[in-house]
């Protein structure tokens, strides 16, 4: 399921027209047309060409028409299809990027959240449109002092790669302040990029504006090369899944890990120092780019567990068949672009399940679904009773006020 | 350099489009800097009020001629041609509407100026004028710098505060001579106004808006009394619409629609990043909350700590009673 070193080479480049010159390209040819990719398709239902069609008219010298339609448009880059693809075509990865791409450029009208962002993203590196300027100004409520190497060069051992949603985003802020007490609790000797950090270009939301995904990872790779450290820690899963696949092809070759599986294996430090009970029902969503896409399913939970008095309970879903919140491949700015269509947002079906498992915290571990679902949760009718906590802030609340 | 500006007040019934105090405004902050002369021209004719509401500009040239109730861009373009010649501008400011576009381009075409379409930003430097054009249907945005003057710009309605150009004063009006119009290639026959579909937000001065905090769809309606009483509009935060309570034109925020009016009231919405987005700009902002730590209240210059479902009768109640004193 992850993608190998040599794998990665593979994909490298890789176009429509080019799609058979490469092992991992030909291995389309091995469909079987079974339609597992479609049937767990979170939207597979509203695709006119959803994965296994878009392969049939691909063979069949048909793929203008796919364009033409705006099928992958909604498809929400889950990684559902791929994990489950008896074939192991690397769909998520490689095929439907490439078509999407094609189908954003043929539509009439770009939608008008998803330019925004991608307008914003290329003018202030961040999606949100905030100065970049103010992109550390978060450390200053920091209840820990936050390194950043621009002010403190020295070398450290890890760089924690912050990300936009952590930086500005008001809850995502509340996540970045509670990761650094956690690395402050295990005694992790980290450093931030502050001002100089840009939004790293994940493929999975940018496939579609490629030059744009390779502007700001040049301008990474230019700003990594000015520190010292052995390890990249990434707060945002798709931003993860861009230093993992994406980087490696520019000649990035820095180890890099979730904060989460990095947190985690650092439990028999942080562990004796959770020591305020909550007495909760949690229950975890599984991220697509942690889960699904790099097999973190057991680090989260064994978090979780490390809390006094919190239980943990699974939705009908989970680890690899977890539901999309729908935030991921641009559908952050796509709600609008889907409600007119008439599309469920999926994070208000995976709401549900989280609601029926009676939990009274939704436990996350992606900046994307807090805002997702703490919308979700109002539209549910259900803020009074479910709360939505990053791991990150539910490991403070455990620390107390050590 | 001629740093003078010359805005052109496009209509095409009656009434003043936003637009036009928006490039007014952007002038009042340019004439700030650079000392720039102000000219505004108006096809008329002109009411008193309409001409005091251009306190921004020195003078309003008015120019009443059939071209002005029944607009071409043949039409008007002689009437632009007398006011650059009266006036002189360094920056010529139009509208991006049709019309208007099609106007620049004329003029730019006989006076050899240069154009920039589509403009969402510009600006006086000491190389000359910056402007940010969006292309492509806005996948591309180009930053073009104009050496020469008069530069003509159409910009595009939203990019500057209105309420920036709302000034009422006292411009000396001048009336240009009607034009001797030609043989007119292009006539306008009759005006088809857009079918009338929901109330369009972004109009409205004044703003009610509701949240989770409403409770339910049967409470709406004592917020629509309210608004009736002030003139203003219902509109809602997502969850409220995705519930179905209201229709979709009615949502506020980032999916929803960006609104700049006088006041936005909110009654019982948090204030998630992504609502706020679409109204932080209001001229005044009251939120109604049970929650003192919403973060709506980091917003709001008035801020009331109770249920909206109190405050709304109260509310209602009180304006009774003003409507019986005057």
């Amino acid at each position: 399921m992850l993608a190998t070193e040599h794998a990665v080479e593979q994909i490298w480049g890789v176009t429509l027209d080019r799609l058979y010159d490469s092992e991992e390209g030909r291995r389309i040819l091995s469909c079987i047309q079974c339609g597992t990719c479609a049937g767990t398709c979170p939207h597979g239902e509203y695709m006119e060409y959803p994965a296994r069609r878009i392969i049939t008219m691909l063979k069949a010298g048909l793929i203008e028409d796919v364009f033409n339609s705006d099928s992958l448009v909604k498809c929400v880059n889950c990684y559902a299809c791929q994990t489950k693809c008896p074939r192991n075509i690397r769909l998520t990865e490689i095929l439907l990027p490439l078509v999407k791409e094609q189908s954003i450029l043929r539509l009439a009208q770009m939608p008008a959240e998803l330019q925004k962002a991608v307008e914003n993203t290329y003018r202030y590196g961040n999606p949100m449109g905030e100065s970049g300027r103010k992109r550390a100004q978060w450390t200053r409520t920091s209840p820990v002092p936050v390194r950043i190497f621009s002010e403190d060069p020295r070398p450290a051992d890890a760089l924690w790669f912050v990300e936009s949603d952590l930086s500005f985003h008001p809850r995502g802020q509340d996540i970045a302040r509670a990761t650094a007490r956690v690395f402050h609790a295990i005694g992790a000797d980290v450093a931030i990029l502050g001002n100089e950090e840009r939004a790293a270009g994940d493929c999975g939301r940018l496939s579609w504006e490629p030059g744009l995904s390779e502007a700001l990872i040049d301008y990474t790779m230019s700003i990594l090369q000015k520190y010292r450290f052995n390890r990249i820690i990434v707060s945002d899963p798709h931003a993860l899944d861009a230093f993992k696949y994406r980087y490696p092809m520019f000649g990035f070759d820095y180890p890099v890990e979730s904060v989460l599986g990095f947190v985690a294996a650092r439990l028999d430090v942080l562990a004796p120092q959770l020591t305020s009970p909550i007495h909760k029902t949690a229950t975890y969503h599984d991220s697509c780019c942690l889960g699904r896409h790099n097999a973190l399913f057991d680090e989260p939970r064994a978090l979780l567990k490390a809390i006094p008095g919190l239980s943990l309970v699974e939705m009908a879903h989970n680890r690899e068949n977890a539901v999309c919140c729908g935030g991921g491949g641009g559908g952050m700015w796509l709600d609008t672009y889907y409600k007119a269509r008439n599309m469920e947002r999926l994070s208000d079906r995976r709401i549900r399940e989280a609601i029926a498992t009676g939990a009274d915290v939704l436990a996350i571990a992606c900046p994307y679904e807090v805002s997702r679902f703490e919308d979700a949760v109002k539209v549910a009718g259900m803020d009074q009773r479910m709360e939505v906590r990053d791991i990150m802030e539910l490991l403070v609340e455990s620390l107390g006020g050590q | 350099m001629n740093t003078n500006i010359l805005v052109y007040a496009e209509r095409l019934r009656s009434g003043i489009p936003g637009i036009v105090y928006e490039l007014l405004g952007k002038a009042r902050a340019l004439a700030e800097a650079h000392g720039s002369d102000i000219s505004v021209l108006l096809p008329g004719p002109a009411t008193e009020e309409e001409v005091a509401s251009f306190g921004a500009a020195h003078r309003v040239l008015i120019v009443e001629h059939d071209a002005a109730t029944s607009p071409t861009p043949e039409g008007m373009l002689q009437s632009v041609h007398d006011a650059a010649a009266l006036t002189q501008p360094g920056l010529l400011l139009m509208p991006a509407t049709t019309l208007a576009s099609d106007v620049a381009a004329l003029f730019a075409a006989d006076t050899g100026a240069r154009l920039v379409t589509n403009c969402i930003d510009f600006d006086i430097t000491h190389d000359g004028i910056t402007a940010c054009s969006r292309q492509y249907g806005g996948k591309i945005l180009v930053d073009v710098l104009v050496d020469s003057t008069p530069a003509v710009l159409c910009v595009l309605a939203g990019a500057f505060q209105e309420q920036e150009g709302c000034v009422t004063g006292t411009p000396s009006p001048v009336k240009l001579p009607s034009p001797v119009l030609p043989d007119q290639r292009m006539r306008a026959t009759r005006f088809i106004p857009p079918a009338p579909g929901d109330v369009d937000l972004a109009q409205m001065p004044v703003l009610l808006s509701v949240g989770r905090g409403i409770q339910n769809k049967e409470n709406i309606g004592i917020v629509e009394e309210l608004a009736s009483k002030l003139n203003g509009a219902v509109c809602a935060s997502r969850p409220v619409i995705d519930q179905g309570w209201l229709p979709l034109t009615r949502q506020i925020g980032r999916s929803g629609l960006m609104v700049k009016p006088r006041v936005y009231m909110a009654f019982g919405i948090s204030g998630a990043p992504e609502h706020v987005e679409g109204m932080k700009d209001a001229g005044l902002i009251i939120a109604i909350n049970t929650d003192r730590t919403a973060p709506i209240f980091n917003v709001a210059h008035y801020g009331v700590a109770a249920d909206a479902l109190d405050v709304v009768p109260a509310l209602l109640e009180a304006l009774e009673n003003v409507v019986q004193h005057t």
